[in-house]
């Protein structure tokens, strides 16, 4: 297994480019249920160009990727989905709310039609870009794109496994304590739409990153994301996803690029990361869970050179 | 073990095949056939659905990919798209299993870790019940190099060809006994296999209905315990209850069935190839025949995707 040395990086504080928010929103009818995505960047004659896949995290939707999608864009076809129950992906239908639309294969279907509709030939490379619980979604997905999947980057995120290994320890089990209450149907969600906006912004001004308005806060969808919790803790207690989590899920290289100031998550220790890939690194750098949004342009640096090595 | 041996439940077979039909006979019971194009409708929807969603997650295997993988999706698929319960839950066969090739236990019918290869033949069969109606299917396709696999067209061919026959064998006086010999008659004359009579009973095809009820939505029920019945396991509580209410054996198109061939029937010939080195594979078809008092005998769809074959 290759793997760099953790090294703590201390990033200087730049003023944050602007999101130019040059994307279009894609919408399509998915077994039934509107589903969206952002898209940005031109379609390449290249068939070996790799799509970027962004997957977001909670209590984000698919523009906390506006930055990304503004760099990446000028090189690469970027697509970020929102998550099935939040923004323009709801999970109410026809006939009442279908909560099993949030669990990871269902969610994974989603993906996968997604990008058939991009590249109808499926036969260009993938890059999956996740962050908070968007890893566990990268995981599934990373499952079923077999050898389609050149690279992952994780950006303060986890796969479900390392999440299930992360709660064995106190510290995380700490940081965590929020993910119980999430278990609690009607409770958590009346919390939390009690508090929504409230909520949001106080998790952005902490992370450094309440100067953009990504319209999350006020989204009435949001809650919906307390689904995936429910189902990704609901498979932890099933033997079939013991017996998978034994196989690495990713057959190409991986990197984690961590926010050392997470309030959240805990550096991944060399043991999760073992179980993952065969090639995988770890970058530490200053900075707080949303580091993708307050340090963009050392990410960007780092996800450049993490795409020049994979598309080699 | 295969169950049906073990349990001497092959006697019982044949016994229910004789007994039952001239019992019903006697005491006048006639299928019950409701044929109105809002039941035709309804199976054709059904019929639909579980071929879109074969073909999808077939579309989507890549290498590597398990049995179980592709089974798990299409039944998420199906409950995505408002299935609430199965008549059995979604298998998958890849490379030589597709054939059944040494097949000796009952459990190895299940979907299980064999991963695709490029080139595998593979059969996703699926059977969704959706707004009480039953459907069932069988999708057979080959991904990669093995694209142009020769042996795999001409079985295909061959299954087409007789997929014209099988509603005039239906259409005829022949018994149903009758029919299940000249589809095996049909694939020995090719060189083939038949894969279909190593199913439960050996059935060449099944009854299906539309349920006024679901009893369960669980397929099956009591996982864990279905588990050592094998092929038995992959069925919903609701199989089983149609089944039993109308008379278990004459539900079934087995190689002695005699009696009235009025219902809707769930056809899945099965053709297997078992080549000298010890390798082969299988293709099948499973689709609806409807098979009204008059005798008259008709494919329920004909857009089906197996008919690109022809």
């Amino acid at each position: 297994m290759e793997q760099e040395k953790t090294e703590i990086e201390t990033v200087t504080r730049k003023q944050r480019p602007l999101p130019d928010r040059k994307f279009e929103t894609h919408v399509t009818t998915i077994r039934g249920l509107e589903t969206s995505w952002l898209q940005a960047g031109k379609t390449s004659d290249q068939t070996n160009d790799p799509i970027l896949l962004f997957l977001h995290g909670f209590p984000d939707h698919a523009n906390a990727w506006e930055l990304q999608l503004s760099e990446f864009s000028k090189h690469h076809l970027c697509i970020a989905p929102h998550l099935r129950g939040v923004g323009s992906s709801p999970i109410h239908g026809r006939l009442g709310t279908y909560k099993s639309r949030a669990s990871r294969e269902s969610i994974t279907l989603d993906l996968l039609a997604i990008l058939k509709i991009v590249d109808p030939s499926q036969s260009r490379p993938i890059v999956v870009i996740a962050h908070d619980i968007g890893g566990i979604f990268g995981e599934n997905l990373a499952r079923h794109l077999g050898e389609r999947l050149i690279g992952a980057i994780y950006i303060n995120s986890v796969t479900l496994a390392q999440m299930a290994s992360k709660l064995s320890h106190l510290s995380q089990l700490k940081k965590s304590w929020y993910i119980g209450l999430f278990n609690i149907p009607y409770l958590s969600e009346y919390s939390i739409r009690r508090q929504q906006e409230k909520m949001v912004r106080h998790e952005r001004r902490l992370a450094n990153v309440d100067d953009i308005d990504l319209g999350n806060a006020k989204d009435p969808q949001l809650v919906n994301g307390l689904l995936w919790y429910r189902y990704g803790f609901g498979e932890l207690l099933h033997r079939r996803f013991w017996k998978q989590a034994k196989e690495k899920p990713f057959h190409c290289p991986v990197i984690f690029l961590w926010g050392k100031d997470d309030k959240y998550l805990d550096i991944p220790t060399e043991d999760e990361l073992s179980r993952l890939s065969d090639r995988i690194e770890i970058r530490v750098l200053r900075g707080s869970h949303w580091i993708f949004q307050e340090h963009p342009d050392r990410i960007h640096d780092l996800m450049y050179k993490f795409l020049k090595d994979v598309s080699k | 073990m295969n169950i049906e041996t073990a349990f001497g439940l092959t006697h019982l077979r044949r016994a229910g095949e004789k007994a039952i039909p001239n019992l019903k006979k006697k005491l006048g019971l006639k299928p019950k056939f409701v044929n109105t194009p809002e039941i035709q409708d309804g199976f054709k929807t059904v019929q639909r659905l579980a071929y879109a969603c074969a073909k999808t997650i077939g579309d989507e295997i890549q290498e590597g990919w398990t049995e179980e993988q592709a089974a798990k999706l299409m039944d998420t698929y199906l409950r995505d798209c408002g299935v609430k319960s199965f008549f059995h839950r979604s298998v998958a066969w890849f490379g030589d299993r597709s054939g059944f090739l040494r097949f000796k236990h009952d459990r190895e019918f299940d979907a299980g870790p064999r991963r695709y290869k490029e080139g595998d033949a593979a059969i996703l069969d699926t059977a969704p019940i959706y707004k009480g109606f039953v459907g069932d299917i069988g999708y057979s396709f080959i991904k990669g190099q093995g694209r142009d696999n020769t042996e795999l067209l001409k079985m295909n061919k061959d299954l087409i060809e007789l997929r014209e026959l099988i509603p005039l064998w239906f259409s005829s006086s022949a018994s149903p006994a009758t029919i299940w010999n000249q589809v095996d008659e049909y694939l020995s004359a090719h060189g083939y296999v038949n894969a279909h009579a190593k199913y439960p009973f050996s059935v060449l095809g099944h009854k299906v209905y539309k349920l006024p009820f679901s009893i369960s939505e669980q397929v099956p029920t009591f996982k864990k315990l279905a588990a050592p019945l094998g092929i038995y396991g992959v069925f919903g509580l609701d199989t089983f209850a149609s089944f039993i209410s109308h008379g278990f054996f004459t539900e079934l198109l087995s190689p002695g069935l005699v009696g009235d061939k009025t219902g809707f029937w769930a056809i899945e010939p099965h053709f297997a190839l078992e080549r000298p080195d010890g390798t082969g594979f299988g293709s099948k078809f499973e689709e609806i025949l409807v098979v009204e008092p008059s005798g008259k005998a008709y494919w329920l769809d004909n857009e089906v995707p197996h008919l690109k074959y022809k």
